[in-house]
């Protein structure tokens, strides 16, 4: 023990200095660090860009076309798979529609009304800081842009590590990798080719399948007190949102709470048990970590892209609100 | 199993963790321990919605099968050595009545309509069926779709990172 402290303990100490120190040589302020990711934020909302990206995740590369395109009345969008089955989603202010060409099946989802996202607000983005160690890496060439790079690295395991490729001028986002606490990669999305600031016309964002109408909702997707309570969520997950959402195809009515930590978003979902056979436990999408289980009655899904142990702690503190 | 109850609280460290989630996802007789801790600390938390006439329910239950709780079946059962002494109220007794109804030695086929609501799991873990991690309900794509619209992610990417809404599904097994 003595030999220890006498030889181990100073090098410890001296690398833990070393590590503060090469930390400190490109770590980030708070108010260049929320520039930053304001940028990002930006330049996905204003520009109009069109190009190709690869998502990765588990074994899987799938490429994607996307559209996006800004006028006076709004954002339009349009995604469509290149690989697999043909699948089509258009995204406007008002709504997100999927098409699902291998089945014909449309989902209509209505968006929730609200004002700008809230996660990237200052006083979330301090407590971002506060669960992220952020700096800037390497400059690189992405699809053929200069490409500037930044690193969120988590300070405990409830949340996973992300490396961020911004283009130089215009701030979008060409390359987003999302990583465990080993280091491997979650998922990826990467653009092999995109034109940036380019005229679109609004018939590039326009759908390739008949829209049927839209579903009476009986319930308004607007904030509301559930009733519901998430008590012993990870540190620095704060509820963003609460609502009642009507589930689709004549379902029931289903409490949905958003939990978020300036770049990760939990959602829990609280439903009345459903007949068909449900199994419990949890199964992944991508980085998304979905954990289900049963409460009393009620079925409880909590999904986010997080590591499979916050989805888990959230869906196991859900409880009725206290009366 | 006495690892499961650290998960649960949240108290172990990241590679444990890591390593409890991955034998969960292998072993069912753990995710079955994963599910009757839950029940337990549910009802220690009075969060489980038994109704006015289950405990009735459950002693008329008892009164026709009453071998299923011969003490010699009680004893060996760490679960419910720890459970008993919580259980003061009637409904705590009533709980763990029911769990010695529901393990595996004393299926009736009618067990579950002594009052409390059966869940199709809870049927599962009663038979002693392997309960696989992950079969994901229906309605898990159009949660992903809602989900969405509220992840910072879609602040930086748009419509980009929707493509998790329509990505082949992994198979559970894949980490």
């Amino acid at each position: 023990m003595k030999a220890f402290g006498k030889t181990v303990l100073p090098l410890l100490l001296l690398s833990q200095v070393l590590l503060v120190c090469t930390a400190r040589a490109d770590a980030l302020g708070d108010a260049e660090a929320l520039a930053l990711l304001q940028r990002i934020a930006q330049a996905a909302r204003e520009l109009n860009y069109r190009g190709t990206f690869v998502y990765q995740h588990g074994n899987h590369a799938e490429s994607s076309r996307i559209t996006h395109f800004v006028d006076p009345s709004g954002e339009f969008e349009k995604l469509e798979t290149l690989d697999g089955p043909r699948r089509e989603i258009i995204r406007n202010s008002s709504e997100i529609i999927t098409f699902y060409a291998d089945t014909g099946v449309v989902k209509r989802e209505r968006r929730t009304a609200r004002k700008v996202f809230p996660a990237l607000l200052p006083a979330q983005l301090s407590v971002l800081t506060e669960y992220y160690q952020l700096r800037k890496a390497g400059q690189d060439r992405i699809a053929g842009y200069d490409a500037q790079a930044l690193v969120l690295e988590p300070r405990d395991r409830f949340r996973y590590g992300h490396k961020l490729w911004a283009e130089m001028k215009t701030g979008l986002l060409l390359k987003a990798r999302m990583l465990d606490g080993r280091g491997e990669v979650m998922e990826q999305f990467h653009f092999t080719e995109v034109s940036i600031d380019v005229p679109l016309t609004k018939d590039a964002v326009a759908p390739r399948f008949a829209i049927p109408a839209a579903p009476q909702r009986e319930i308004a997707q607007t904030p509301t007190d559930t009733g519901w309570a998430v008590q012993n969520q990870p540190a620095g997950f704060k509820k963003i949102m609460e609502m009642h959402r009507q589930k689709q195809a004549g379902g029931g009515l289903v409490s949905h709470l958003v939990f978020s930590d300036g770049l990760a978003a939990v959602s829990v979902f609280i439903e009345p048990m459903p007949s068909a056979k449900i199994v419990p436990g949890l199964s992944h999408q991508g980085a998304v970590s979905i954990y289900t289980r049963p409460l009393s009655d009620k079925l409880i899904t909590v999904l986010g892209e997080t590591p499979p142990v916050t989805v888990m702690q959230i869906a196991n503190s859900v409880s009725p609100k206290a009366r | 199993m006495d690892k499961l109850s650290a998960l649960m609280d949240g108290e172990l460290d990241a590679s444990e963790t890591r390593r409890e989630i991955q034998r969960l996802e292998n072993e069912p007789r753990l995710a079955q321990g994963w599910q009757t801790y839950h029940l337990i600390r549910d009802a220690m938390r009075d969060e489980l919605d038994l109704g006015p006439g289950f405990s009735r329910g459950v002693h008329e239950r008892l009164a026709q099968e009453p071998t299923v709780l011969a003490p010699r079946r009680l004893v060996p059962q760490p679960l419910l050595r720890h459970a008993l002494p919580i259980a003061a109220s009637v409904a705590g007794i009533a709980v763990v009545a029911w769990l010695a109804l529901s393990s595996p030695v004393g299926n009736g086929p009618n067990v579950f309509q002594a009052g409390v609501r059966s869940t199709p799991e809870l049927q599962q873990a009663a038979t002693g069926q392997a309960i696989p991690a992950g079969t994901r309900h229906a309605g898990i794509p159009e949660y992903l779709v809602a989900h969405q619209e509220f992840s910072p992610s879609t602040m930086m990417q748009g419509v980009v990172s929707y493509v998790r809404t329509v990505a082949s599904e992994e198979p559970v097994q894949d980490r």
